[in-house]
């Protein structure tokens, strides 16, 4: 059993922490904590860096047959919606 | 804080698209399509024995999506909505292929129970240190804006989706590459909301190890 105050808990719940999902006395047990644990400090500054550069990611979009496709597909269901 | 800077469609914009849709507005299709797809495409992937079969299921979840559009009833967000017919999409294909990947890899939703980053901190029954680091968090904190969203910092994350079970990269693509709320996430990957953190937990902890390893630090 993990005792609720240390690194390991922090560890644990700095994911909810960083995404607002904590209640207020939980995030003030981590704000207390990480005053005083730098490696704690150290590994909320690389979550939150994490979480920043992952919403900078720009993955692969479709081939440029796959949305002519789709665009044909789309006119085709428009064409047949319009006529019933 | 928000990290997000991607558009969110928020509850009147989704009726607006959805009217536009059924009108036959191809635009807004098209719109759609590039907002949604290059996430679609990447979580397809993961059923898909190959890149065109991905494609494919992206394209089958478009024509199940206008099949359906006039039972849309906004009671989820549109693209929560999509996105449950994409993965309903992916496993109906992945089965047909006969690439069905056992049970247990599907969405895994308990994990292996082991932690990312195990043998960094002391064990419970430490006599003085239990619970405590057992080895130094490098400091990367002080790495340059321009370095940790630059292009090659960025394909670390990427290529490091591949190292997530297939229920981490869900969440965590979703959660963290395209900005949805936890309760919308847990909706079209119907998940619960500890299977969610959980899962979501793992998947930062791995994605910030391998970011960890490219800047000089390894974790």
């Amino acid at each position: 059993m993990i005792a609720p105050k240390d690194c390991v808990w922090v560890g644990r719940e700095l994911s909810d922490y960083l995404g607002d999902g904590l209640d207020a006395a939980d995030r003030r047990t981590i704000e207390t904590h990480i005053v005083i644990c730098p490696p704690c400090r150290a590994n909320l500054a690389q979550m939150r860096a994490t979480r920043r550069a992952a919403a900078h990611v720009e993955l692969e979009g479709l081939s440029p047959d796959a949305v002519i496709a789709l665009t044909r597909t789309f006119r085709s269901w428009a064409r047949a919606r319009e006529e019933t | 804080m928000s990290v997000d800077h991607r558009p969110r469609p928020s509850a009147p914009t989704d009726s607006a698209v959805v009217l536009a849709l059924r009108a036959g507005d191809e635009r807004t299709f098209a719109t759609l399509c590039g907002d949604y797809g290059p996430s679609m495409l990447r979580l397809a992937s993961s059923f898909a024995p190959s890149r065109a079969v991905a494609e494919e299921i992206v394209q089958e979840t478009w024509v199940s999506v206008l099949l359906a559009i006039d039972d849309f009833e906004g009671r989820a967000a549109l693209r929560t909505w999509v996105f449950t017919i994409l993965i309903n999409c992916s496993r109906r294909v992945a089965a047909r292929e006969g690439r069905s990947v056992p049970f247990a890899a599907l969405g895994r939703p308990h994990d292996d129970g082991s932690d990312p980053v195990p043998g960094r901190f002391f064990d419970a029954d430490h006599p003085r240190w239990a619970g405590m680091w057992a080895t130094t968090v490098d400091a990367w904190r002080w790495v340059p804006e321009e370095q940790l969203l630059g292009r090659e910092a960025l394909g670390v994350i990427t290529r490091s989706l591949d190292t997530l079970s297939r229920g981490q990269r869900e969440v965590f693509l979703l959660c963290d590459v395209e900005g949805w709320p936890a309760e919308e996430v847990r909706g079209a990957l119907g998940l619960t909301a500890a299977n969610q953190r959980v899962l979501l937990h793992r998947a930062r902890a791995r994605v910030r190890s391998a970011l960890s390893a490219y800047l000089g630090n390894p974790s």
